[in-house]
């Protein structure tokens, strides 16, 4: 068995499968990924990170190369995976209780253990008060719990996010980035963040990849985040070395913004 | 509660009012009674048909064609819209007879109805059908397109079949846009069952209007009217008790209690 958990081997993505001349999202992308790593995919915006995420999850397919999880191959949706939105992705006919459950209800577990496993995570994400609420009666931040909370209740191997907590305030991000560290922590998975905000990326992950500016992007580099765990978000942005390995990759990262920026204008 | 009871009162006093202005200009003989009626006779003609019964089968009849045309047309909207609405092949194909049937003035389709169904209550339910299968149908088709694709992304990671994704998130997302349709939906199952009636019937308060009107019983006939509004209104009303359980998950449902 293949010790990655996710492996992608030079692949590349087009809108259309047809047209071999349509400019290519990723070209040439590899990324390989270790079972219960914490890796966080940053670049200037169009470079295809959510792309890459939604080939690992099985809901698109490359137009070259190959995706494989836990070494086979990706060619249906991938079941194993736990996908969390940048935006809403809670039923809004929902409450939050029978939003949690829904993934255990997919799968035809019995409603007596659906009910049990509710109960822990709705306690989990500190939400046992509000489980019989709709999510617009929810704050933001309680519904980036509930969607938590849906997304680790199906115990999925791999957790996919996409900007998970881009639309919440600054505290509230902060706060939801402890939590998920702390589930994290207790059991390991392996997660794939994409973010566009450096300090979420390097105060969560183990590594920080840097993707090129599209079009034809792909990983070109890689910074391991060599501070002690467990962390906490609040604290670690102040310490020395925080500052100086966000210098290195900032410095990275501005060459591909400033790049993608021409792209645009051009 | 008290800003509720305030509109209400401020509804009726403009009721009142209208009615008041309706009765001295035709008691004063700005307006001829003869063609625009009188307030107080339609009341008593109301009363009368109340108190004597008599109205209770023609409304029945009405009532039963609407609740009929209303039901079948939601339901047969609401499966086409979902259909056409997911499946691409086949909506491209429908699509200009779609359109072409809603373009047509169906009221026209009257005596064919009447001609294919005879002047019983199925006639004026399949006009009925018509015109609300139409409404509903496109709110739900355009509204299946607009369905959050995250919402079934998230779904299908989490391993929902199409089965499930129709049971779980289509429908329930269909619902809402049926629900904004069921107030025009509801008015139009009833022009349907009246229009039906008036264009041929022996039973119905659209048989009683024409009947009225061919012997120019002026009054009968705005008797007839206000008793179809009263209906609709009511209609209307049950329309949003119903909605109103249904789509509590709904921001903003609270508000439309009016």
């Amino acid at each position: 068995m293949s010790p990655n958990a996710i492996l992608i081997s030079d692949v590349a993505y087009r809108f259309s499968t047809q047209d071999s001349s349509s400019p290519a999202i990723l070209e040439n992308a590899s990324l390989s990924i270790p079972s219960g790593e914490f890796v966080s995919i940053v670049g200037p915006t169009g470079c295809g990170k959510s792309t890459l995420l939604n080939m690992v999850s099985g809901l698109l397919f490359p137009s070259s190369g190959v995706v494989s999880v836990f070494g086979k191959k990706v060619n249906s949706v991938q079941t194993c995976c736990g996908y969390m939105f940048q935006g809403e992705a809670l039923l809004p006919w929902r409450t939050t209780a029978e939003n949690i459950a829904f993934g255990l209800e997919l799968r035809g577990v019995p409603k007596c253990e659906i009910d049990h496993h509710v109960r822990d995570w709705l306690a989990r994400v500190h939400l046992d008060k509000h489980g019989d609420k709709f999510p617009h009666e929810l704050s933001g931040g309680m519904r980036k719990r509930a969607s938590l909370a849906q997304m680790f209740i199906t115990n999925p191997d791999i957790l996919l996010m996409d900007e998970p907590f881009s639309a919440l305030d600054v505290q509230t991000r902060n706060l939801m980035e402890n939590q998920l560290l702390d589930i994290w922590t207790s059991d390991k998975k392996t997660v794939l963040f994409v973010t566009h905000d450096l300090e979420e990326a390097i105060a969560l992950s183990d590594r920080v990849i840097l993707m090129q500016a599209g079009p034809r992007s792909k990983p070109v580099k890689e910074f391991v985040i060599d501070i002690n765990r467990p962390r906490d978000v609040f604290e670690i942005r102040l310490t020395d070395d925080f500052i100086s390995i966000h210098r290195e990759i900032w410095n990275a990262l501005r060459v591909e913004v400033q790049q993608s920026h021409r792209e645009a204008v051009a | 509660m008290k800003h509720k009871f305030g509109i209400r009162l401020v509804q009726l006093t403009l009721f009142v009012a209208l009615m008041a202005i309706w009765y001295g200009m035709t008691s004063l003989g700005i307006l001829d009674p003869f063609f625009f009626g009188e307030p107080l006779e339609i009341l008593q003609i109301i009363i009368l048909w109340f108190a004597e019964g008599s109205i209770f089968p023609h409304l029945g009849i009405t009532i039963l064609e609407t609740i009929l045309a209303f039901t079948i047309g939601t339901i047969g909207g609401l499966g086409c819209g979902l259909w056409l609405g997911l499946a691409r092949n086949a909506s491209l194909i429908f699509d200009p007879y779609i359109k072409g049937f809603n373009a047509m003035p169906r009221v026209i389709l009257a005596p064919i109805f009447a001609v294919w169904f005879g002047l019983g209550i199925w006639s004026k339910v399949c006009l009925g059908v018509t015109l609300v299968f139409f409404i509903v149908f496109f709110n739900v088709y355009h509204g299946v397109k607009q369905v959050n694709v995250d919402l079934i992304s998230s779904a299908r990671v989490m391993g929902a079949s199409q089965r499930q994704l129709l049971k779980h998130i289509y429908l329930p997302s269909a619902m809402a846009w049926v629900f904004s349709s069921l107030h025009s939906a509801v008015g139009m199952a009833f022009v349907g069952a009246v229009i039906g009636e008036y264009l041929g019937s022996a039973r119905g308060v659209g048989y009683l209007i024409l009947q009225a009107e061919g012997v120019f019983d002026i009054n009968s006939v705005f008797a007839g009217v206000m008793v179809l509004t009263a209906c609709a209104l009511l209609l209307d009303r049950l329309v949003t008790i119903i909605e109103k359980y249904f789509m509590r998950w709904q921001p903003g449902s609270s508000a439309l209690q009016s």
